[in-house]
Formats: C-alpha cells, sequence, structure tokens
C-alpha cells in the first residue's frame, strides 16, 4: 500500500483553514438521536446540488465511506454493503454515501471516480455525496469509514453507528452479525423505535482536510 | 473474502520464520515488526509466567490501545494454551494520544510490548514442552490504516524453576503500567460534562507535570475534546466532554487512566481510576 501524502501542508482554500481554525482540533459535537438530522447541501458525483431537505417524507440513510480503507472493503468485497442498499432502495428509502476524504487523502475520489466505484463495485446508492472540505462528514461529526446514520421521513436523527457489531476488516460476515442498520429499518417499518440508536462506529478514521 | 489475499505479507514472513525452540517467530511487514516473546525460558508449575506481543511500529506509524478513541481497533490476542495452562487479559502500558486533524486516537508509537499473565497450575508434569500459541491481530496505522494478523508459538518446557536470564523487556514495560489499585472516584454527569473528582495518593502528582486522562472504554468521553483537569494538593477536579454513548445515556462507570507527564517520555507515569456515578446526579 502505498503512503500518501496529506495536503496538511498545501496551501489550503481560506475556507478550509477558517474551518480548522473554528474547530480547535476537535471533533465537533455529535448530533443526537432525536433530534433535527443536521441539514446539509453539498454536490454528487454527477456535481449536482443534493441537500438532506430534498428527501422530506422519506427515510435517509447515510453513509461515510472511503473505497480503499480495509473495513469498507471488507463490506464492499463480500457484497454485505451491496445487498444493503439494494433492499433499501426496493424498499423507497435513499441511500446518501458520503466521501469526506480530503484531497490527497486515502480515499479521495473524483465524481467520476466515484461513479465508476459504484458500477464496479455494483454498488447502488441514490447518490454519492462528495465532500472534500469536510463539511458534512464533521457537521454530522462523522469518525469512522463507515459510519452509519439514519434520518427518519419527519428529518429526525434516528440512528448513528456501525454498520454492525463485528469490528474486523477481514473475512465474510459471519450468520450472526448484527447489522444495525438493517435492524434499525425493520424496526421503523414495523412502527417501532429503534432498539440501538447510537453505536459504536469502527472502521478507518475519516480523512479530513486540516 | 480470502485471508491468502489479503495477508500476502503474514504467510510469506512465517513460512521465513520456521518454529524454532524456545523462540518466537517474527511477523515484518512494511509496517510492523511483531513477535511474541517470553520473560522467562521455562514455565513453572504453580507460578506465573510472562509473555507478550512485542510491536515495533515503522516511525510515525502507530498502534491501539484498549481504547482506541475516535477510530482504529485495540490489538486482539487469541490464546490456544495446552491443559494447565490459563492466559489472563493484557496488561496495556500507559498509551498517549495522537490527533490526526478533528479526530483523536490513543495507542502506542515505535515500540510497545503487551503483556500478558499465564496461570500454571501447580500439577503440571516437569520435563514436559509447552507450546504457548498466540493468534493476534492488529490495526497498524500512519494516516491511513493496514490490518494485521498473525499466528505465534513459543515452546516453553516445564521446570522446577526459571532458569536462565529474565528478558529485560519485561522489566522495562511494567515501568510502564498504570500503577494500582485503582483509585476510587465519583462521577457525575450533565448534558455538557462529565466531572470526576477523586483524592489522590500522596506519592507526587503535580499539575505543572500535565494530566492527561485515557478513558478505557469507547465512547464515553471525546477523545479529541481537550479535558478540564485541576489538582489541588491530593484533590483531583476533572471535566470530561461526554462522548457519543455518555451523549445518549447515563454512564454509571467510567475507568481509565491518569497520565501525568506529557509525549511518550520515560518521565510519564499512571494510575488507574474508576469513577463510579450516582443514579442521581
Amino acid at each position: 500500500m502505498m503512503k500518501l501524502t496529506r495536503a496538511r501542508n498545501a496551501i489550503l482554500p481560506a475556507v478550509a483553514v477558517i474551518a480548522a481554525v473554528a474547530l480547535a482540533g476537535t471533533a465537533s459535537a455529535s448530533p443526537k438521536i432525536g433530534d433535527p438530522a443536521p441539514a446539509f447541501s453539498g454536490l454528487d458525483s454527477g456535481g449536482q446540488k443534493v441537500s438532506l431537505q430534498d428527501y422530506k417524507g422519506k427515510t435517509v440513510v447515510l453513509e461515510w465511506t472511503n473505497h480503499d480503507c480495509p473495513y469498507v472493503r471488507r463490506h464492499y468485497a463480500t457484497g454485505n454493503m451491496q445487498k444493503l442498499q439494494k433492499e433499501v432502495l426496493a424498499s423507497d428509502i435513499v441511500w446518501l454515501s458520503v466521501i469526506s476524504s480530503a484531497p490527497g487523502a486515502q480515499g479521495h475520489v473524483s465524481g467520476k471516480q466515484a461513479d465508476d466505484l459504484t458500477v464496479s463495485r455494483k454498488a447502488a446508492p441514490a447518490k454519492v455525496i462528495l465532500d472534500p472540505a469536510g463539511k458534512i462528514g464533521r457537521l454530522y461529526a462523522a469518525r469512522t469509514t463507515p459510519h452509519m446514520y439514519i434520518v427518519d421521513a419527519g428529518g429526525t436523527l434516528v440512528y448513528k453507528g456501525g454498520i454492525d457489531d463485528n469490528p474486523t476488516s477481514w473475512g465474510e460476515i459471519e450468520p450472526d452479525t448484527k447489522n444495525y442498520v438493517r435492524l434499525a429499518l425493520s424496526e421503523m417499518k414495523a412502527g417501532k423505535a429503534v432498539s440501538n440508536p447510537s453505536t459504536r462506529p469502527y472502521g478507518c478514521s475519516v480523512k479530513y482536510a486540516y | 473474502m480470502n485471508l491468502a489475499r489479503s495477508f500476502p505479507f503474514a504467510l510469506v514472513c512465517l513460512a521465513l520464520f520456521a518454529p524454532q525452540h524456545a523462540a518466537a517467530q517474527k511477523f515484518i511487514s512494511p509496517y510492523s515488526e511483531v513477535s511474541l516473546v517470553s520473560e522467562t525460558a521455562h514455565l513453572v508449575p504453580g507460578e506465573t509466567a510472562w509473555v507478550g506481543l512485542h510491536i515495533k511500529t515503522k516511525p510515525g506509524w502507530h498502534t491501539y490501545w484498549r481504547n482506541p478513541g475516535d477510530s482504529g481497533l485495540p490489538t486482539r490476542i487469541a490464546w490456544s494454551l495446552p491443559s494447565g495452562i490459563a492466559a489472563g487479559g493484557i496488561h496495556w502500558p500507559i498509551p498517549e494520544k495522537f490527533a490526526f486533524g478533528p479526530l483523536a486516537g490513543y495507542g502506542y508509537k515505535n515500540e510497545t510490548l503487551l503483556m500478558v499473565p499465564l496461570a500454571v497450575d501447580g500439577g503440571l508434569g516437569l520435563g514436559a514442552e509447552a507450546k504457548v500459541t498466540a493468534d493476534a491481530n492488529w490495526l497498524v496505522c500512519e494516516d491511513i490504516c493496514v490490518p494485521e494478523r498473525a499466528t505465534f508459538s513459543l515452546v516453553m518446557p516445564v521446570a522446577d524453576r526459571a532458569a536462565g536470564p529474565r528478558n529485560a523487556l519485561f522489566r522495562t514495560y511494567r515501568a510502564s503500567l498504570p500503577a494500582g489499585p485503582p483509585v476510587v472516584a465519583e462521577g457525575h454527569q450533565t448534558a455538557q460534562a462529565i466531572g470526576i473528582s477523586a483524592r489522590l495518593p500522596d506519592d507526587g502528582w503535580r499539575a505543572e507535570d500535565g494530566l492527561e486522562f485515557f478513558p478505557a472504554s469507547e465512547g464515553a468521553a471525546e477523545a479529541s475534546a481537550p479535558q478540564r483537569i485541576r489538582l489541588d494538593g491530593l484533590r483531583l477536579v476533572m471535566e470530561l466532554k461526554p462522548g457519543y454513548l455518555a451523549e445518549e445515556s447515563r454512564l454509571t462507570v467510567l475507568e481509565g487512566v491518569l497520565v501525568s507527564g506529557a509525549g511518550n517520555g520515560s518521565g510519564r507515569k499512571g494510575i488507574k481510576l474508576i469513577a463510579r456515578f450516582n443514579p442521581g446526579t
């Protein structure tokens, strides 16, 4: 694996510098379960504007991702993530993949590369949102890839945390693995409260610009 | 996913290092060099022997503590042992904190020794050879992360005394374990902060040495947030920012290690602390 050099020492856009100073080196507060999910807008892989607001009335799944992170790779190599995306698509739920890797950092992709990855991995996100400045990532305090969130049809954050309860980067997905996102979506469908609304996210760190 | 495809280095390295009598195999990759070592060559019935995973990382790279912080994974070891030998948990050296932009991790740079006690049954027959096998996995990261995994074996003869020199690494790393017994502390939680107060033992804790608290469980306190730690005589008062778990539920207990001395220098010391939270506060 090649060592990637971060954009840390490069001349950063003024916006990124201001963001870094304002954050004073700490993760922003994590959005709370039961609160309105933070509103955001960004650009998708096709260069089109996407807002959370666009999906009002629908359940939205947010997936922070980095295709070169070994944890993410496992979920795509085993077909686990695509399977869930297809179930979600069939249930009229919106799946948004978000890439917050900074330019030069692992997982950073162009819109074209993001689309190529969707095709080559047979993935089925509704959109891939490119967040190279880490604006949306910081708003959600996304810390790992994968890191998952569910926003209900009313715009309330109902789940945040890991994809499942099996924090490893190798092997097949064990049959007894509890996929928290699938579980939460089925509970929501049954009109029940999400039983594990906040779990431990695991994986690689999000490669933020700083 | 196929293991052989994911761990070409592990397989290559282990093939190069054939098992040797009472010597560890070594795992070598571009990111880490890991071996299983023992403090003494022999196991003595009725006594505790110490073995350890000796991890050296490439400069700038690190492995993780039991609580890795915002991301990462703790090193794990699964033991296969003959009957009459039982492994305890990892005795984790005092970690250090490293920041990556808005995120922070807890772990070890350069080198560490994760020591594990082996309880040896008093009835174990002298003269036998015990094969101690550890299936270990660890995540080694710089900015990017590489998961690594290897199986190590040591063959240790059972003898009535541990002859020969002791591996000095164990003495060195014992000095970097947090001191026990744990200091019992009082915790109180609000939406904005986790407050912890305790009386420290009178053994030279000074605010000016720089104090830092490492919570042992993930998600209780925000790893990257500044900590307010005051020391008034022996009275310790800390304020931590709640992590994602503490935001959604009330803590009942929080264990951790209070460390004095910045960086990873030899002047650092740590003490275990266990805070109990009053449900009414």
